[in-house]
């Protein structure tokens, strides 16, 4: 693997230079899982694993790589192998998260949100309200966890992280920024549970207070 | 002082559970995880979940956690907050692999905490398996992209490869059917979507209902019995019951506006049965699936999706009537396509359900020879020696 990943940037740098297909291929041969695999990982959350869909996204990776004269592969190819694997999870995901947004936006109207009346005629099921609801407590949560000094921006991030986003521990740990171990980051986690559960204990306690 | 269950003391001696977890510690957050039962297939230790149920503390780090963990999670908004500027995809990689300096760190961190996208993107592009991502690709694919991507480099940007928008049109199309890499197109596609203002995205957004379901199921398989699917679905434990992006509604939701639109058709009926299973709607897809089976009966997937409405049924109602009549439906399936894993699987759970084991385990060998799916055939490798056990 190491061998492996130190080549990587000597085929980019003769990619870059030459242009020879062959060192075209090599590059496209050692970088493409990498690629295709972040875009899985980003469009697996919204339930999407068509291959046709996954293969346009794949070449949209590419197509912002070679952008503005292979701009950006320039400037990486003077980083590290590890730094342009990451650079290339880090295009996939982005692109595949962009699409879903697209996406979204396409399916409501660029935007606009066209509401038909039938939509209020029935009273909201229980799932809607326990939506609302819940929609409700998080951003209870989040005042608590912006006004708790005790709570670091960086847990406040993490408690997020795992919470809305579906980040595992592990995967947490990976974020060299943070700079934390599974185990650190499961610590960080339980304090900010904790302070979570005082706030709103407290907020609990300020609304009975006022209403008896 | 520890407390070794309700009101009983044992001295100043540290109790030690048999998993070696000393009693009298807090339950570490994966600990709290497991009350909520989220890690499949692992359990709090009875003495930590007694400390759970004695602890104050713990108990109501769990009933946070509890609160805050179902549907939250589940419920990703893609979009950043008003007004922010997300970091460029070049920072967010530094920020993954550690190459920021301190003041970047913090910045890219308080808007992670704020931006479900860019939260988003980063967990995409968590490294998670570096081995698996190195496996050797086909070399025609690399050869054919290489070739687009040569052919810009040198400045020579073959003419052919900028088509008409009709021609695009029918390569949209072609592809919606054939998962295959496509030469040449590559780059065309590319600048052909900058100039055709996204007509083309559009064209490559469709996909068939069928295709929709199966991606649906697999993203969010909502019970045991199986469905057409896109790939390997673990079963979902249901947290909470909004809708969500993660739980494929989104697939889902376009599969059914897509059939609204379709004839009262056979398939168009097997269609409507299956999204209402997968809705959960058991009893509106036993009403659709009967209708289509009527007008097919050698339809073995409308027999089998049948065979499925009936199971859910029967799981709700506990009714082995619906078994037996889910197995009736099988084995017909069986002998229209007896080598069809989906519905042998089906049979084996149908089978199993009803009670008749030792059929059941025959069904479940004789799955396991057929199956190509590795984790298909480990989930029924599981059931069958669970029922083995028994």
């Amino acid at each position: 693997m190491p061998n492996a990943s130190e080549s990587i940037l000597e085929v980019l740098r003769r990619c870059l230079q030459s242009g020879s297909e062959s060192d075209w291929e090599k590059f496209v041969t050692e970088t493409k899982p990498t690629v295709r695999k972040a875009i899985q990982r980003a469009w697996s959350g919204c339930g999407c694993t068509s291959t046709e869909r996954l293969e346009d996204l794949v070449q949209d990776v590419y197509a912002k790589l070679c952008a503005k004269g292979f701009e950006t592969l320039r400037r990486i190819s003077a980083e590290t192998p590890g730094e342009l694997f990451s650079y290339l999870r880090t295009m996939g995901s982005t692109v595949a998260i962009d699409s879903i947004r697209s996406w979204l936006t396409l399916k409501h109207g660029s935007g606009s949100v066209h509401e038909s009346i039938e939509d209020y005629a029935q009273a909201p099921d229980e799932s809607a309200q326990a939506e609302i609801e819940r929609d409700i407590l998080l951003q209870q949560v989040d005042a608590c966890l912006k006004r708790n000094a005790a709570v670091p921006t960086r847990d406040r991030t993490i408690f997020w992280m795992y919470y809305r986003e579906g980040y595992t521990t592990a995967a947490i740990a990976k974020i060299k920024s943070f700079d934390l171990t599974t185990h650190g980051v499961d610590s960080a986690l339980r304090r900010t549970i904790q302070a979570v559960h005082n706030c709103l204990q407290r907020g609990k306690g300020k609304q009975s207070g006022l209403t008896s | 002082m520890f407390t070794a269950g309700k009101g009983k003391t044992v001295g100043t001696h540290v109790l030690v559970s048999i998993e070696g977890t000393p009693t009298n510690e807090h339950l570490t957050f994966r600990e709290i995880e497991l009350t909520t039962g989220e890690v499949e297939a692992e359990a709090l230790a009875p003495s930590r979940a007694e400390h759970a149920r004695e602890c104050t503390q713990c108990a109501e780090a769990v009933q946070a956690h509890a609160q805050l963990h179902g549907d939250s999670r589940t419920r990703r908004r893609l979009d950043p907050p008003h007004g922010a500027e997300c970091p460029p995809p070049e920072d967010l990689s530094r920020f993954l692999s550690g190459r920021l300096s301190a003041s970047e760190v913090d910045r890219i961190t308080t808007h992670l905490g704020d931006c479900p996208r860019c939260s988003a993107i980063l967990l995409g592009a968590v490294d998670d398996d570096t081995d698996a991502e190195r496996r050797e690709l086909p070399p025609r694919e690399a050869k054919q992209e290489a070739q687009s991507i040569a052919a810009q480099s040198r400045g020579r940007q073959d003419e052919s490869q900028f088509r008409s928008l009709s021609e695009l049109h029918e390569i949209a199309c072609i592809s919606r059917g054939n998962s295959g890499w496509r030469p040449k197109v590559w780059m065309g596609i590319a600048a052909a979507l900058l100039a055709t203002g996204g007509i083309w995205y559009a064209l490559s957004q469709r996909n068939t209902p069928e295709r929709l379901l199966a991606a649906a199921y697999t993203a969010s398989r909502p019970f045991e019995a199986r469905l057409a699917d896109s790939g390997y679905a673990p079963l979902r434990v249901q947290r909470g019951a909004g809708d969500s992006l993660r739980n494929s509604k989104l697939p889902l939701r376009e599969a059914e506006e897509q059939i609204q639109a379709m004839p009262e058709t056979p398939a168009g009926m097997e269609l409507r049965g299956r999204a209402e299973l997968l809705e959960n709607r058991y009893e509106q897809a036993i009403d659709w699936l009967t209708r289509a089976v009527s007008a097919r009966p050698r339809d073995a997937d409308a027999l089998s999706d049948l065979a499925c409405a009936y199971l859910l049924r029967g799981e709700a109602h506990q009714q082995t009537a619906d078994y037996v009549h889910a197995t009736d439906l099988l084995l017909e399936g069986a002998k229209l396509r007896p080598n069809d894993s989906r519905l042998l699987y089906n049979l084996a759970l149908a089978l199993e359900r009803g009670g008749r084991r030792a059929e059941a385990i025959d069904a479940w060998k004789h799955f396991l020879q057929q199956e190509k799916n590795a984790e298909w055939a480990a989930e029924g490798r599981e059931r069958l020696n669970a029922l083995e056990r028994q």
